[in-house]
C-alpha cells in the first residue's frame, strides 16, 4: 500500500461521521521483522507548521497562544482506531474523544461565539 | 419547478456571474467593446467552453465522490504544494472582494451622487451580514435572481441594432484593430482570465454539495453549469455589443457611461435596472468569492463548512469569511483603485489554474473516486487543451501588467 497517496492527505470521519480534520502525517516504526508499520495517524494543532520548520512552529505556537491553547500539540491517533480507509480515512472515536477540536472549539469560544446571531 | 432544481439553476447562475459579469467583468467588456469593437468577440467562444467544461466536471466530481474541489487539491498536491492554491485563492479573492464590495459601492454611488467610500462600509457589512445569516438556499436564489436585471443589456443590445452580419463574421474571422498588439493581447487576457478562475469551481462544487447534489442530480448538473454560463456569456456579449456600439471609440469609459448608454435606449426604467444589476451581480460575485475563501481554508485543513452550520459550530470556516471584510475596508480606504485590483488578483489566480485543473482532472479520471461518472475521452482531450491554452495565455498577463501604458 502506498501509504502517501492512500493515506496522508486525506480526510479523516469520526465515529458519528464529523469532519475532524486531516491526515496531516504518520507515525512509522519498524516491527519485529524489521519492516516499517504506521503506529499513528498525527493531525491538527501544529502537526503541519512543526514541518514547516521552525519559524512556523513559533508562529503557529503563538496564534494558539492567543486562542488560549497554552500547550499546542498535535494530536496522535493510534491505527488501531483506523476502521475503514476509502476516498476518506474513518475512525472508531469521537472527534472529541480524540481531542481534534481544540483549535475549533477555541476558535468558537473565543471569536465566532462572541459575534451577536452566532 | 422543484424548489432544488431552482436552487441547482441558480447556482449555476451565480457562478457563471463570479466568472462573465462581476464588476471586473463588466468593466473589461465595456473596454473591450469601447476599444476593440468587436475583434475581441472570439475570446467568448473558448471561455464558453471552458467554462461549461470545467463547471459541469467541479459539480460530477463532488456529487460522485462526495468530495469538493479543494478536499481533493490537497490530497492529490500534498500539504505543501496545495498552499500554492490555497494562498493564491486567499489574496486573489480577498482583492476581487473589495473590487466587488466596490461595485456595490459604485451603484450606489451611482444612484445617490454621495462617494462610493461612505457606501463601501455599508456595502461590505450588508454583504457580511447575508454570509453570517441567510442560508444558502437564500443567498444562491436571492443573488440569482437579483442578477437577471442584467438583462437589461441584453434588451439594451438589441435596441441599440448592431450590425450582426460584421458581428458574425469577426466571430469567426476576428480582425486585428489598428493599436498596439500589448494592448490588444492584454484584453484578450483579461477577458479570457476573467471567464475562468478558480474559485468559481471551488465555490460551484461546494455549492453543489450545500445543496444536497446527489447521483440522480447529474443531469442538473449539467442543464445548470449550460444554462449559467450560457447566461453570463450572453449578457457579456450584449455588454460589449452595446459599448461598441454606443461608446466606441473611446479608450477610458467609466461605469456611468455604460449606464447612460443603457438609459439612452431604455431611458428611466433601463436606469434602475442598471443599478440593480450591477449592485446584484457585485453582491453575488463577493459572496461567491468570500465563501469560496471560507470553503478552501477549511476543506484545506478538513473541518466542517457550510452554511447549513450554525456560524459557532463551523468556526474556521465562519472565521475566515468574518476576517476578509474589515480587510476588503482597509484597503479600501488606502484609496486604491479598487477595479485596477481584479487584473492583479487575474493574475494571481492565473498563476494558480495548473493547481486547479490537474487534479481536478486526475480525480475526474479515477474510478475509485467517480464509479462510472469518470471523464470521457473527448472530455479530456478538450479540457487537456483548454487548460494548458488558458494557463499559457493567462500566466502571460503577468509581464504584460509590468509593460507600461499597457494596463
Amino acid at each position: 500500500m502506498n501509504l502517501g497517496v492512500v493515506v496522508l492527505d486525506k480526510q479523516m470521519l469520526d465515529v458519528n461521521h464529523r469532519r475532524c480534520g486531516k491526515v496531516d502525517d504518520l507515525l512509522l516504526e519498524t516491527n519485529g521483522e524489521g519492516c516499517l508499520a504506521v503506529k499513528a495517524i498525527i493531525s491538527q494543532t501544529g502537526a503541519l507548521a512543526r514541518d514547516m520548520g521552525p519559524w512556523m512552529s513559533r508562529i503557529m505556537r503563538g496564534v494558539y497562544r492567543l486562542l488560549g491553547i497554552t500547550d499546542p500539540h498535535p494530536v496522535y491517533i493510534d491505527w488501531d482506531l483506523v476502521t475503514k480507509i476509502d476516498v476518506v480515512v474513518h475512525l472508531s472515536k469521537s472527534r472529541e474523544e480524540l481531542g481534534l477540536q481544540r483549535l475549533q472549539n477555541a476558535i468558537s469560544q473565543r471569536i465566532i461565539g462572541r459575534i451577536p446571531g452566532a | 419547478m422543484r424548489l432544488k432544481t431552482v436552487g441547482s439553476i441558480a447556482l449555476g447562475l451565480l457562478t457563471a456571474v463570479g466568472g462573465f459579469v462581476d464588476i471586473g467583468g463588466i468593466v473589461t467588456a465595456m473596454q473591450a467593446g469601447s476599444q476593440f469593437r468587436y475583434s475581441l468577440l472570439w475570446t467568448l467562444i473558448p471561455g464558453i467552453a471552458g467554462a461549461i467544461l470545467f463547471t459541469e466536471m467541479s459539480g460530477r466530481v463532488a456529487v460522485a465522490s462526495g468530495r469538493p474541489v479543494f478536499d481533493f487539491i490537497r490530497e492529490r498536491l500534498g500539504y505543501k504544494l496545495a498552499l500554492i492554491p490555497l494562498f493564491s485563492a486567499i489574496i486573489a479573492n480577498s482583492l476581487t472582494l473589495v473590487a466587488e464590495l466596490a461595485g456595490m459601492a459604485l451603484a450606489l454611488q451611482l444612484a445617490s451622487r454621495v462617494s462610493y467610500l461612505i457606501w463601501f462600509p455599508f456595502a461590505a457589512f450588508f454583504l457580511w451580514l447575508i454570509l453570517w445569516k441567510a442560508s444558502f438556499s437564500l443567498l444562491d436564489v436571492g443573488t440569482a435572481l437579483l442578477g437577471l436585471a442584467t438583462l437589461v443589456f441584453v434588451a439594451s443590445m438589441v435596441l441599440v441594432q448592431p450590425p450582426w452580419g460584421e458581428i458574425a463574421k469577426e466571430l469567426v474571422f476576428p480582425s486585428i484593430p489598428h493599436v498596439s498588439i500589448a494592448s490588444y493581447l492584454f484584453m484578450v487576457v483579461s477577458l479570457l482570465g476573467a471567464y475562468m478562475t478558480p474559485y468559481q469551481f471551488y465555490f460551484y462544487s461546494s455549492g453543489a454539495m450545500e445543496e444536497e447534489w446527489k447521483g440522480e442530480d447529474l443531469i442538473l448538473n449539467r442543464v445548470s453549469s449550460t444554462i449559467g454560463t450560457a447566461f453570463g456569456a450572453v449578457v457579456d456579449l450584449a455588454i460589449v455589443l452595446v459599448a461598441a456600439v454606443a461608446l466606441f471609440p473611446n479608450n477610458n469609459p467609466g461605469l456611468g457611461d455604460l449606464g447612460s448608454a443603457v438609459t439612452g435606449v431604455l431611458d428611466g426604467v433601463g436606469w434602475v435596472l442598471f443599478l440593480i444589476g450591477v449592485f446584484a451581480v457585485s453582491l453575488g460575485a463577493g459572496l461567491e468569492c468570500s465563501l469560496s475563501t471560507a470553503y478552501g481554508v477549511a476543506q484545506y485543513l478538513g473541518f466542517d463548512w457550510g452554511k447549513h452550520f450554525r456560524p459557532r459550530d463551523a468556526p474556521v470556516f465562519s472565521l475566515v469569511y468574518t476576517v476578509m471584510i474589515p480587510l476588503a475596508i482597509v484597503v479600501a480606504v488606502t484609496g486604491v483603485n479598487p477595479i485596477g485590483l481584479t487584473l492583479w488578483a487575474m493574475a494571481i489566480a492565473a498563476f494558480s489554474l495548473p493547481f486547479t485543473f490537474v487534479p481536478l482532472l486526475v480525480v475526474a479520471n479515477d474510478p475509485l473516486y467517480m464509479g462510472e461518472q469518470v471523464n470521457s475521452w473527448p472530455v479530456n482531450a478538450l479540457a487537456i487543451f483548454l487548460a494548458i491554452l488558458l494557463s499559457m495565455v493567462t500566466i502571460s498577463v503577468i509581464p504584460l501588467l509590468i509593460l507600461p501604458g499597457v494596463s
